[in-house]
């Protein structure tokens, strides 16, 4: 089958159809003053972001992203897995990363609009902090640098040969605790959308839960798997249950009921043991099972 | 205007195992607020629409595995907060009233001429009518029939984007535009039955 002719070149559409595509303008690009939010917010993000505490190695990474002529900087100091919630420094000047001085970023101020804040650690502080190694892009223009990575990322590089596989894995797990590799992505795109029959604001309300209870991990581990099983009962047909599954895992590990989180981890290590999922599994579990 | 197909090329990103959703932001930020647009999201909703994008891709990068370009996965959870936001939108259209567009039809009457004001009326009206049945596409359908009927991309871009054969793409562009049609048919009658035929 051809493509069709374009509506806006067929002659025998009505001509209120051809001017109103022709009036149709091209999408909208991101506001500046919208944009630079929106990178302070995923900046945010990172900066209490499950990959990086769950690939804590012990690395300090240095990110940062900038949206048209401001950068934001993120510089994070991990000890092992209990890298969450620590030292972030946030500004949006490049030249204040190399400094040791503290700085506080009046940076979430602008962001309280965005409702996720609240709810999410701040840490807006920096100290030198054990091997912490910052270092800053001289270039105000949207560049990511990750000045180290961890051995894991190295270790979880994807292979050209996986990425030109055909086969497509759906993003979501549901009820899950493991990814799934599914069909290809044409089945994917026709598929009735996993989500689609929740409330608006059920995907916000998984987050915030999860974004409690992985910030509760390194004080309060008992709490964040609490707050997981919470995650379960209250969304039992989640769409970031792979996710709910990582941090109960991190919590049972943190208690030291490492039998248990073998247990829980084995249908995500079994289910897809090439994924990234897995290995990021098997990093965070460390040793071979009890 | 950047290829889509030239996207993850120049990010580099599908050379990183783990991207951020920082590092997406920075790389990916614009491809992913004009896709919410073209699937629906209306301009004013975008910033929280992409807000919660960008929140669930952060949740979600872990399942990511590399098999899929990142721009398709990326494709496929926009297509979900779309459908989220659209929802949104639709509840909030439920429980206002029209006000505002009789309130601009009268100061328009006030300053020009009757003739005038007709037309504008008539043409408001198909644009209305267009939009509605534009609206009353899937997420998934929308985007399609933006990108190639509204931006004119090439049907290969088309699906790279998408992660699906070019064939494909041209056999639901047929199957778009079939629904389209039948949507704006069904606006009109329905419209037609108001009127008594009046229209």
């Amino acid at each position: 089958m051809n493509a069709p002719r374009r509506l806006i070149e067929d002659d025998e559409c009505s001509n209120e159809l051809r001017a109103w595509l022709s009036r149709a303008s091209a999408s909208p690009a991101i506001p500046p003053s919208v944009g630079s939010r929106l990178a302070a917010y995923s900046a945010h993000l990172v900066a209490g972001g499950i990959a990086t505490a769950a690939l804590g190695t012990g690395a300090a990474e240095a990110a940062s992203a900038g949206a048209g002529s401001s950068s934001v900087g993120i510089a994070e100091a991990g000890a092992g897995s209990s890298s969450v919630g620590t030292k972030v420094i946030l500004s949006f000047s490049s030249a204040t990363l190399g400094t040791k001085t503290a700085i506080i970023s009046v940076l979430f101020s602008s962001m309280v609009g965005f409702g996720y804040v609240a709810s999410a650690p701040l840490f807006i502080h920096r100290s030198a902090v054990g091997a912490s190694q910052v270092q800053s892009s001289p270039s105000s223009e949207a560049t990511v640098l990750r000045q180290t990575r961890s051995r894991s990322v190295e270790a979880a590089r994807v292979s050209p040969e996986a990425q030109n596989h055909a086969a497509a894995q759906e993003p979501t797990s549901s009820t899950r605790s493991s990814p799934r590799t599914t069909g290809t992505a044409t089945s994917r795109i026709t598929e009735p959308l996993p989500g689609q029959e929740d409330d608006s604001g059920a995907l916000s309300g998984e987050a915030r839960v999860l974004e409690a209870a992985r910030a509760s991990l390194g004080s309060a581990p008992d709490r964040a798997l609490s707050l997981t099983e919470e995650h379960a009962r209250h969304f039992p047909r989640g769409q970031l249950g792979a996710e709910r599954e990582f941090i109960a895992i991190d919590a049972l590990i943190r208690l030291g009921r490492r039998a248990e989180a073998w247990e829980r981890a084995r249908p995500g290590l079994e289910g897809a043991p090439d994924s990234l999922y897995a290995k990021r599994l098997r990093t965070l579990l460390g040793e071979p099972a009890p | 205007m950047t290829a889509l197909s030239d996207l993850d090329h120049q990010s580099g990103v599908s050379e990183v195992a783990f991207p951020t959703v920082a590092e997406i932001y920075a790389m990916h930020g614009d491809f992913l607020w004009k896709s919410l647009h073209r699937m629906g999201v209306p301009e004013a909703d975008l910033p929280d629409a992409m807000q919660e994008l960008l929140l669930v891709v952060h949740h979600r990068i872990s399942t990511y595995d590399g098999q899929s370009k990142l721009t398709t996965w990326l494709f496929g959870i926009g297509l979900r907060v779309a459908a989220t936001a659209r929802r949104k939108v639709r509840r909030r259209r439920e429980t206002d009233l029209d006000e505002g567009v009789e309130l601009e039809a009268t100061t328009h009457r006030e300053l020009d001429g009757a003739e005038a004001v007709e037309r504008r009326v008539v043409e408001r009206d198909a644009e209305r009518r267009l939009n509605e049945a534009l609206e009353s596409l899937q997420p998934e359908q929308r985007v399609l029939f933006v990108l190639y009927e509204v931006e004119q991309r090439p049907c290969s871009e088309i699906a790279e984007l998408l992660g699906v054969p070019v064939g494909t793409v041209h056999s639901r562009l047929h199957t778009v535009r079939e629904l389209f049609f039948a949507a704006l048919a069904r606006i009109e009658k329905r419209e037609r039955s108001r009127t008594g035929g009046r229209t």
